[in-house]
């Protein structure tokens, strides 16, 4: 049953006053002397309220104590015992007060035991963490090694980057420089096959006209040599022209020597014989002048039946070097032509070349700005890893920092004691 | 000088006369044939109207240098000895009769060989006229 401290006073108060009345009146039915019937009254009043004061008082004092001692306890960190005010009949404030201790001893339990749990993980997170940020800061020293190396290789790399690009676009020029040669080489093959063309029709023609200038030089031989037999039959009969002449030579000789032997009697046979003399001498001077001429012609149309001989085993020659050199026109010409055509190929190639150029130049610009990129890139990634580096040298040393106050809080903590099971848990 | 007409012949460029009273016949070009053991200045022989002549290169008795034309060479047939004789030349040049226009030189040519009887200039060439009786004398001298 409930009954507040302050009833409980009221009902001692209350008490002593019924004393205070009753007794007086429950004394007039005793026989006791009248200084008695008058101490009594007072007396009992007192008694009572003592009786009812030193009850409530030592109540109230044991309780306290209780809850003073159990304050202390907490106080000393002893949170393994809770307040017990014992088995009572009327409860009141203290109950109230003793609950609630018990209630805060609790919650202090589970805060404490709480705070321990949690102060444990954390300097175990702390350290973990600690730990962790070393492994992080020596993973990041190493990286940040590992970035400058990476750095270096990159500026390295642009470089390189930037000596390709260079020779690429060297490489772009001088493919510009060989599609504009091959462009000319191949309008002059062009030009070449239409010049191999023309000289071939020209070629042809002149074969057509040396052709026919060996058909008549053929003829002129089988003429020369029809002139030189036919000089050979003029000669011979000079020959015998002349062999008369001498012999009438020797003939007029002979008379003006046997019309001399007569004298005048032959003296005009003498002068017929020096007429016929003259004449046969200027037969056979004619005859001499004629022999030579022929001799002359002769040689003249040996010759040129030799030249003309020799002309015409040079003309066959030359019939099958016109052939030969027909065909080798011809062939030529095709050559001229296929090169023209392979020219043409080759400059489409070259110009297909010059497009790749252009275009692998375009990338490798573009490479070269990613590798300048990049080089930023890992410029600022080592910056950002220095950051880094002491960011995470702070949070380790934040991390030992928490790891100590996990610590101290856990050993400012560990001073409650728990129960053992709540300590276990 | 006896006036008397003279064959002229050509010898080594020389122009040499014959008189005409000595020479048989002029007889054309014939190779002679070699007689053996003929004497030195012979050539040989030729088939002159069925009958054996000698011949004798005109240059080898002259002590010139004998050469031949086929075509032109003449064979001058002159009395010799019992025979004839025939004596070889590169060529006939005619008969020079004594006409007026044939003027005698007392100066001789630039050749002055043996058997010279006189040297005549005619129209500008030298004519040689040749000593035959003694010419044909040293050859039978010779050839004995």
């Amino acid at each position: 049953m409930r009954i507040e401290m302050g009833y409980k006073f009221i009902l001692g108060f209350i008490l002593v006053i019924a004393a205070v009345v009753l007794v007086p009146y429950l004394v007039r039915f005793l026989d006791l002397p009248p200084w008695a019937q008058s101490l009594i009254p007072p007396l009992a009043a007192i008694a009572v309220g003592l009786a009812m004061g030193s009850a409530l008082t030592k109540g109230l004092t044991r309780h306290v104590a209780e809850l003073r001692s159990a304050t202390v306890r907490i106080a000393d960190g002893d949170l393994r015992h809770a307040v017990n005010l014992g088995q009572r009949w009327f409860l009141d404030e203290l109950d109230d007060l003793a609950g609630a201790v018990n209630a805060m001893l609790t919650n202090l339990r589970q805060m404490v035991a709480h705070i321990l749990r949690t102060s444990t993980e954390v300097a175990s997170a702390a350290q973990n963490l600690s730990a962790t940020a070393e492994e992080v800061n020596a993973s990041t020293e190493e990286i940040a090694v590992t970035t400058e190396e990476v750095a270096r290789g990159v500026a390295e790399q642009k470089a390189e980057v930037e000596r390709v690009v260079h020779r690429i676009h060297e490489l772009e020029a001088g493919l510009q420089r060989i599609e504009g040669t091959c462009r000319l080489a191949a309008e002059a093959a062009t030009s070449a096959e239409e010049q191999a063309q023309a000289g071939t029709r020209t070629a042809r023609e002149g074969f057509g006209r040396l052709e026919s200038v060996l058909s008549d030089l053929e003829r002129s031989a089988e003429a020369a040599v029809a002139f030189s037999e036919q000089i050979r039959q003029v000669q011979r009969f000079a020959d015998v022209i002349t062999n008369l002449s001498r012999q009438t030579t020797l003939l007029a000789l002979n008379a003006a020597i046997e019309a001399s032997k007569a004298g005048e009697e032959g003296k005009g046979f003498a002068v017929v014989a020096s007429e016929i003399r003259k004449l046969a001498d200027s037969a056979e001077k004619s005859a001499d002048q004629i022999t030579a001429l022929l001799r002359r012609l002769d040689q003249a149309g040996q010759g040129v039946r030799g030249l003309l001989e020799a002309s015409r085993g040079k003309v066959a020659e030359g019939r099958q070097g016109l052939e030969a050199a027909g065909q080798a026109l011809g062939e030529i010409t095709g050559f001229v032509g296929d090169n023209a055509r392979r020219m043409g190929d080759v400059l489409a190639v070259i110009q297909e070349q010059v497009e790749g150029g252009r275009e692998i130049a375009k990338f490798a610009d573009r490479v070269a700005a990613v590798a300048e990129a990049n080089a930023a890139a890992t410029h600022e990634v080592s910056t950002t890893l220095e950051h880094q580096t002491a960011a995470m040298e702070d949070m380790a040393h934040a991390a030992m920092r928490l790891s100590e106050m996990a610590e101290d809080l856990n050993r400012r903590v560990s001073r409650f004691h728990l129960p053992e099971e709540e300590a276990e848990a | 000088m006896r006036a008397a007409s003279v064959l002229v012949v050509e010898v080594d460029g020389e122009r040499f006369g014959l008189l005409a009273d000595r020479v048989q016949t002029v007889a054309g070009y014939q190779e002679p044939v070699p007689i053996p053991g003929r004497p030195k200045p012979l050539l040989g022989a030729l088939n002159h109207h069925g009958e054996l002549l000698p011949v004798a290169h005109l240059a080898s008795l002259l002590d010139l240098k004998p050469r031949i034309d086929p075509l032109r060479s003449v064979v001058a047939v002159v009395d010799w000895e019992d025979g004839l004789l025939g004596l070889l030349a590169e060529r006939a040049h005619g008969l020079l009769t004594p006409l007026s226009r044939v003027r005698v030189s007392q100066v001789l040519g630039r050749w002055d060989g043996p058997f010279l009887d006189q040297t005549l200039e005619v129209e500008g060439s030298r004519v040689h006229v040749l000593d035959l009786d003694a010419m044909l004398g040293a050859l039978a001298e010779r050839i004995r």
